[in-house]
Parts: structure tokens; sequence; C-alpha cells
């Protein structure tokens, strides 16, 4: 059996190389009838995610990433189509397939029991849902909850936690069994920053110690950037793009960014800029203004001469897209 | 996997621990429940014993108590169906799904948590008032017998309880069904008047109840009265009922996955 192997580069940094599949999507199709009415939730998905991987799927609402979560964990079928998880098929084998899955959906800040404590709900999911022993689970709590810095919630009815604390509850609920295949759906939902970074840590590390798949829907860029090996960008229930973050950045080759530091640049200047040929937009993003264009060599020079003619020499220079603007553009592109 | 008995020993404690959760509140219900108790009881000093001959006893105190006793399984039978709904409304039902445990003893796990409660806190205080007010302890026979009958009626209404959450997740809300349903069991069972006093019709209906024999059941065994219908017939239809009803809710609770896949668990 393969397994993931540490690979240290030329330069000397280390790479994670996957090679076992555990999450298999072949073609997958899936259209919701309601009331006479037809919605079209995935159109022919197909993707693998690796042991130790984390798959970020991002995509407007309605792309079909929870329906996608929820055919992998058992929760539907799909109506064509094939998927594995860990081998085992998600129809004819769901059973084996709950017993290696972690799960946290969408809806799930109010998924527990409101009269019991933090400790006790993940002791009973634990010892319900999976047969594992008190001392076993105990044992876990303590460890995710000083992971998580949710010790002084353990003991706490689950009604009296924050969004944030419940949320963070119910990741630790999905990591709870050490599930080799996870998947999580909106993880971040309601997280400080400060939580959601500790958690997309504790992800990053899971997966790779324990060589575990894990796929993530999320609207949050940052987390995608932060956390993902690779990025599935859907939309209308079909994949656009399939490879990581920063293929996702270049593969939107048509725009290219000039970013003027500083948020203080006059509307005349900012106009004439918006006026050259070859400018898609000019927008103001925090504390920069980001010009949108075809050719950054052809902009990047004219605008400086407009600054220039105007006594105006902010620092200027050529950018790359976030994940996020490659996102939008993206999406705008599959509209047009 | 976790094992049925784990599920059923973890669905009680969680029961318990909710309900003792706040104090005040539980030490509040176990009173109304006895409140309750004796407030029907005046019915048996207003009501004519004379006109119970035909039951063989005209302890009528005695006979509500028995009766209105089996309200507590009633909560068996549909409490399991409103934590299903509350799951289900809550967003909770995923997380169950996608998890390793049956659905189907999931289900019956949670009515049945209702019914070990509702035989602590209701049946075990209620039958040892009976007792005393009857001033007599029955033959180990008839009390072995009482027991067998509290136990198939309770495993019986805790299938009730797992069609009533299938009925749930199929058509989302049905607590006009679960309404009747309560009428019903109030009502037609003989909880507060002898069956052998209804009309035809309603005897009929009474018959293709559990708590019905139940409750008849209890009665004969524990005040020696008369049964509708002959003993071995109620024992036998309370059997029926549980296996048959338990069969029945087997293949809703797979039905119900089925569809439930198809169409997505939302609350629609």
């Amino acid at each position: 059996m393969k397994t993931r192997v540490d690979v240290v580069t030329e330069i000397g940094a280390v790479e994670p190389v996957f090679e076992k599949t555990l999450v298999q999507a072949m073609n997958l199709r899936k259209t919701y009838k309601s009331g006479g009415k037809q919605t079209v939730a995935l159109q022919g998905v197909s993707f693998n995610v690796r042991e130790g991987e984390i798959v970020c799927l991002l995509g407007p609402n309605g792309a079909g990433k929870t329906t996608l979560v929820k055919i992998l964990s058992t929760l539907l079928f799909p109506d064509d189509g094939q998927a594995r998880v860990m081998g085992y098929d998600v129809i004819s084998q769901a059973d084996k397939v709950r017993r290696i899955i972690g799960y946290a959906g969408q809806d799930s800040e109010r998924s527990a029991f409101f009269r019991l404590t933090a400790r006790e709900n993940l002791l009973f999911f634990a010892s319900v849902f999976h047969g594992i022993s008190k001392s076993e689970v105990n044992e876990r709590i303590e460890e995710m909850a000083g992971e998580f810095d949710f010790k002084d919630c353990l003991d706490k009815y689950f009604i009296a936690l924050s969004g944030g604390q419940k949320q963070t509850f119910v990741i630790m609920r999905s990591l709870i069994t050490w599930p080799r295949i996870i998947f999580m759906d909106e993880p971040s939902k309601s997280l400080d920053p400060l939580t959601a970074s500790r958690v997309r840590g504790y992800i990053r590390d899971y997966a790779r110690k324990r060589k575990a798949a894990i796929v993530v829907t999320t609207h949050n860029m940052k987390e995608a950037e932060e956390m993902s090996d690779r990025v599935i960008m859907m939309n209308k229930g079909r994949v656009l793009f399939d490879g990581t973050p920063e293929a996702m950045r270049e593969s939107v080759t048509r725009t290219q960014v000039v970013q003027i530091n500083g948020n203080n640049v006059p509307e005349e200047i900012k106009r004439q800029i918006a006026c050259l040929d070859g400018v898609i937009s000019v927008q103001q993003e925090n504390s920069n203004l980001r010009i949108y264009c075809e050719d950054a060599y052809e902009t990047l020079p004219a605008a400086m001469k407009i600054l220039k003619n105007n006594g105006y020499r902010p620092t200027i220079g050529m950018e790359n897209l976030t994940l996020e603007e490659a996102f939008k553009i993206m999406v705008e592109d599959e509209i047009k | 996997m976790s094992n049925v008995l784990t599920i059923f020993r973890m669905a009680v404690w969680r029961r318990i621990k909710e309900i003792t959760r706040y104090k005040l509140n539980f030490t509040l219900e176990l009173i109304m429940s006895f409140i309750w108790g004796l407030g029907l009881m005046i019915f048996g000093f207003v009501i004519d014993p004379a006109k119970f001959g035909i039951i063989g006893s005209s302890n009528y105190a005695v006979f509500l108590l028995i009766g209105v006793a089996f309200q507590n399984y009633q909560g068996a039978a549909v409490w399991g169906a409103w934590e299903i709904k509350d799951e289900l409304t809550r967003g909770q039902i995923e997380y169950t799904f996608a998890s390793p445990v049956s659905r189907y003893i999931y289900m019956l796990s949670s009515s049945f948590s209702q019914a070990v409660v509702g035989t602590l806190f209701g049946i075990i205080p209620m039958f040892a008032t009976a007792f005393i007010l009857l001033g007599d302890l029955p033959s180990p026979f008839a009390f072995l017998m009482t027991c067998v009958t509290l136990v198939l009626t309770f495993l019986a209404l805790c299938q009730i309880g797992v069609l009533m959450s299938s009925a749930i997740l199929l058509f989302k809300d049905v607590s006009a069904v679960m309404s009747i349903f309560n009428f019903l069991l109030q009502i037609a069972t003989g909880m507060f008047v002898p069956i052998q006093f209804m009309p035809d019709p309603l005897k009929t209906l009474a018959f293709f109840i559990p708590l019905t024999h139940g409750i008849d059941l209890s009665r004969h065994f524990m005040m020696g009265t008369s049964t509708t219908w002959p003993v071995e017939l109620e024992l036998g239809m309370l059997m029926v009922f549980l296996f048959g009803l338990g069969l029945l809710a087997k293949m809703t609770t797979s039905y119900l996955e089925k569809k439930a896949k198809k169409e997505g668990l939302a609350l629609a």
C-alpha cells in the first residue's frame, strides 16, 4: 500500500506528495424534484481526494457543493455516477462508509442536545453513534479541548455556548472518532479569526499526521488559501477548476493586476486610469487601489505617467490576483 | 459500531440528565403527576360504585389510577417522534444519519428512554399507590403477569413511536395525527371508563390499540376485574402488536431512508 511521503525539493522546502486516493467521485449527477420543479444540483462532477490532502470546494450559493458533500457522506443518492470512500461505494456500502467518516454539516450550530453540556454531548455522540468507550472519549475530549482552547466550555450547557463555541464543538465532534475521511460544510462559519486560524491549523496537522482526506466547502477564500492543498471551483453543478490555489489564480490569465498602495488616490486620477486602454476596472480594496487590466506591462507605465503628471508618486507595482478575485472572475465568466 | 444495549443505555442516561437538569422543574413535575393522579381520583368518590359491578370491582379510584398511570407510556409513543422532529428542525438529523447507528434502533431508543423514564417516575409510584389503596399485595403470579403486560405494552408503544418518527421524517409535520392518536389513547382505551361501557364501534376501535390491552390486563391482574376479551387473546394481541408494529416500523424506517436519500432530509 502506498503512503504519503514528504519530499524535500531542491530548494529545501518540504512539499507533500499525495499517493493513495481515499475519495473518488465519478460523474456524479443529481437533480432535485419538488412540486413539479426540477433543480439541477450536479451535472457530472468528478474528482479525487488523496490521503493527507485537504480539498476545498468553492463556488457561489447553489453551485452544488453541499449536495456533493451529502452524497459523499451517504446522506443523498446521486441520480447517476458513482462515489467511493476508501474504496467503499457510498450507495451499496453506506454502512461501511459511515464508520470511517467524520461529518460537520452546515446547520450544525443547533445540532446537539441543549440541556446537556458540551462534554456530555460529545460523550453521547461518540458512544451512541460510534461505540467508543467512555474513557477513550474522555481522553480525546481533553486532548481536543486543549488544541481548540475549549476547556472552559466543556462543562457549559450547549445552549449557553456562543455561536462560535457551538461551531467549535461541531468541528470537535466530527473529529472525535479519529476519522480517516472528513467532510465539513463551511466549518469556519461563526468562528472568530483567532479560533478559525487555530481550527485551520489543527485540521492541516490532522490531515498530515493521520493521513486523512478532508473535503471542506467554504465561501472564505482566505481559509481556502491557507488550508487547502487543492481547490475545486464549482458553479451550477459543474467543476470549473481543479488544482492548487496558486494554479487557480494563474488560470485566470485574461486579468492582471496593477496595485497602487494607499487609499488617498484622488477621484480624478482614478477616472483617468479607468479610461486607459486595456483597463477592465479600478477598485479600492482596503488601503490599496487595484487596477484590473488585460496586460499589466501596458497598464503599469501608463498609470505611472498619469500619476506623475498629476504630481502624485505613490508606490505602484504588479500584483497577483487573490483567490477571491480569481473566484469572482471565474463566476462572472461563467455567467457571461 | 455501537451495540444496541449501549444505544439504549445512553438514550436513557441522556433523558434522565435532561429531565433532572433543572431541579425545581423536575420536582414540580413529579409533584404535579401525583396531583393529577389525586385529582382524577376525585371521580372515584363521585361516581356510583354500583355501576362498576359489571367489571368485578367497585374500586373506581384504583381503576382510574391504573388507567392514568398508562398515560406515561402515551409519551413513549409520541416522545420519540417529537425528538426526531426536533432533530429535523435543528439540523441534527444529518449528523445522526451520517453516523453508522441503525436508524430504527436510534428512533426506538428515543421512545424507549421515555418509556423507561415513564416507568421509573410514573408507573412504579402509581402502581405502588394502587397496591396501597387496594390494601392487599397481588399474588406473585399476578405481579409477574402485570410486569409482562407492562413490558409488552411498553415495547409495542415504542414501535408506534418509531412509526410516528418515520411519519415525521416522511411528511415533515404530523402534529395533527399525533393529536388524534393522543385523543384516541385517552378516550378509546378504557383509561377512564371501562371498555365494557363503550358502544360497539368504539370497542372495536379499542381492540386495535395496544394500550387498551395493557390497561385492561393490568387491572385484571392487580384488581381482579374482568377483562373485555379473554386474557389469552389480549396477551396475544399485545404480542401481535409488538411484532407486527415492530416489523412495520422497520420497513417504514428502511423506506424512509431510501426516500430521504433521494430527496434530502431538509425540513420542507
